[in-house]
């Protein structure tokens, strides 16, 4: 047969619209079983007519689903006498019909967000207030670390300084001159030492007085009879310093007068502190 | 949307089966409405129509084993109970307020008070089907909504059979035609969602 002809006939649109006679109905369904072209066309008319009726939707009144399920019940309660408790009960908690049962839901939904959302915002102000803890510990050992890295750095400075001070003086051919306190300061000491092999000389500082700030010490040689200025030092206040000075060939003596800051060109020799021979 | 349509369908179909009463408040939540607007266009006394439709659902109910899925969709069969329900109240004694029994209300094909209680969902659809040509929505009023047979619709009409078949057929693929292009524009857009959500 000629589907398409068949199919723009009408008949189908009839069919849906349910103005068929019995018997052209039943040839309708015949043919939609035998024919999956009919049965699309015909579900899309259907489709078509749904969308007709739900564009002409109207809310039926209030509580009419309860009515309605009432109704069922009591038939049903007929059909399966034996079921009709057990199912009563089930109808009459799932008789406070879906609407009000998924408002329950969304309550709950909306309860359970609700409270998730507050211990989302709890936990981020605890996590939040640990982290500012963390951060501030973090600062604190970051400036601890600072600090003893460069308390470390000192040390190893100290440590290759005194190696190479204990390196030096051991040297068989270093000379020390020992610098005794003069009437200005008894208790005084110092010591230069002297390598003429390797042309170095050191000072040693190993008790001094302190001095004004506006003062210095100041090393002079003394060669042929004559101060030859050897330049300024401080004296740390915990220290034993060990400074490197200029090697002076032919030094007789060294001393330490207490100068002007800055030092002066000829050394008062009334304030003298340290002296001792090169003998 | 359709598709979701389907499984909506097809499970109230299944609790229909094992005479489960799930089957009634699924099809209540997703097809009262339409199916109480069919029945007002026929009934427009509010309590009377609220009755017929109590009857449709027990009908629905106690003939659900009739009901055969290939021969048609679940809606088709539910409309043109309530359509037959409505119909045989509207010839009863029951909807004989002085009316004539055999008389049908000039709303049915001319239902500009009716449309305007009609719930505001889907206003889109609404929309798609108002701009459908008045000549072609009497037709299918007093087809779909009257249950007239295409010979009662022509007399009723005043115009030849021929013609009213022709608006029948046009009517519908009208319809069709603005339904299809609903249901073609969200698969698109959900594809273009996916998409940027991959993308993201």
């Amino acid at each position: 047969m000629d589907l398409k002809k068949y199919i723009e006939s009408g008949i189908l649109e009839q069919f849906v619209l349910g103005s068929l006679s019995s018997q052209e109905v039943i040839e309708v369904e015949k043919l939609m079983s035998r024919h999956p072209e009919i049965r699309a066309e015909v579900m899309a008319i259907e489709d078509a007519m749904e969308n007709y009726a739900k564009a002409h939707a109207i809310k039926p009144p209030l509580g009419l689903e309860q009515i309605i399920l009432n109704k069922i019940e009591a038939d049903y309660s007929k059909k399966n006498p034996t079921e009709s408790t057990v199912k009563s009960t089930e109808t009459l908690t799932k008789g406070e019909s879906p609407k009000k049962g998924s408002s329950k839901l969304t309550i709950g939904l909306l309860l359970a967000l609700a409270a998730m959302c507050l211990f989302a915002l709890f936990k981020l102000f605890s996590v939040t207030s640990n982290l500012k803890t963390l951060k501030f510990k973090h600062d604190k050992l970051n400036q601890e670390y600072a600090l003893l890295k460069e308390d470390c750095n000192r040390s190893k400075d100290i440590a290759i300084a005194s190696e190479k001070y204990l390196e030096f003086i051991q040297d068989r051919n270093t000379k020390p001159i020992v610098m005794e306190g003069t009437e200005n300061a008894k208790e005084a000491l110092s010591t230069v030492y002297w390598n003429p092999r390797k042309k170095k000389s050191y000072l040693r500082t190993i008790a001094m007085p302190e001095v004004p700030s506006d003062k210095q010490y100041q090393l002079w040689a003394i060669v042929d009879g004559k101060p030859v200025d050897m330049g300024v030092f401080d004296v740390a206040i915990d220290a034993n310093s060990f400074i490197e000075i200029p090697h002076i060939e032919g030094a007789q003596a060294f001393a330490v007068t207490l100068e002007q800051k800055g030092g002066v060109e000829s050394p008062t020799m009334d304030q003298m502190f340290v002296i001792g021979e090169n003998s | 949307m359709g598709e979701k349509k389907s499984n909506i369908e097809s499970s109230i179909v299944n609790y229909l089966l094992k005479e489960d009463k799930r089957a009634i408040s699924l099809i209540y939540s997703n097809y009262s409405d339409s199916l109480y607007g069919i029945i007002s266009r026929i009934v427009p006394d509010k309590e009377i129509a609220s009755e017929v439709l109590q009857d449709t659902f027990v009908k629905i109910w106690k003939n659900s084993s009739k009901y055969d899925v290939t021969k048609g969709k679940l809606f088709t069969w539910m409309a043109q109970i309530a359509r037959n329900s409505a119909i045989d109240t509207l010839r009863s004694g029951k909807y004989n307020k002085g009316a004539k029994t055999d008389s049908i209300p000039d709303f049915v094909y001319n239902s500009v008070e009716l449309s305007n209680t009609i719930s505001l969902e889907d206003s889109g659809l609404r929309k798609q089907i108002d701009s459908l040509d008045t000549k072609y929505k009497e037709v299918i009023n007093l087809l779909y909504f009257m249950g007239h047979s295409q010979s009662e619709a022509a007399k009723k009409l005043n115009l030849p059979l021929g013609t009213v078949k022709t608006r029948v057929r046009s009517a519908i693929l009208e319809l069709r035609k603005s339904l299809g292009n609903e249901v073609y524009y969200i698969p698109m857009l959900l594809f273009i969602t996916t998409l940027i959500a991959d993308l993201a």
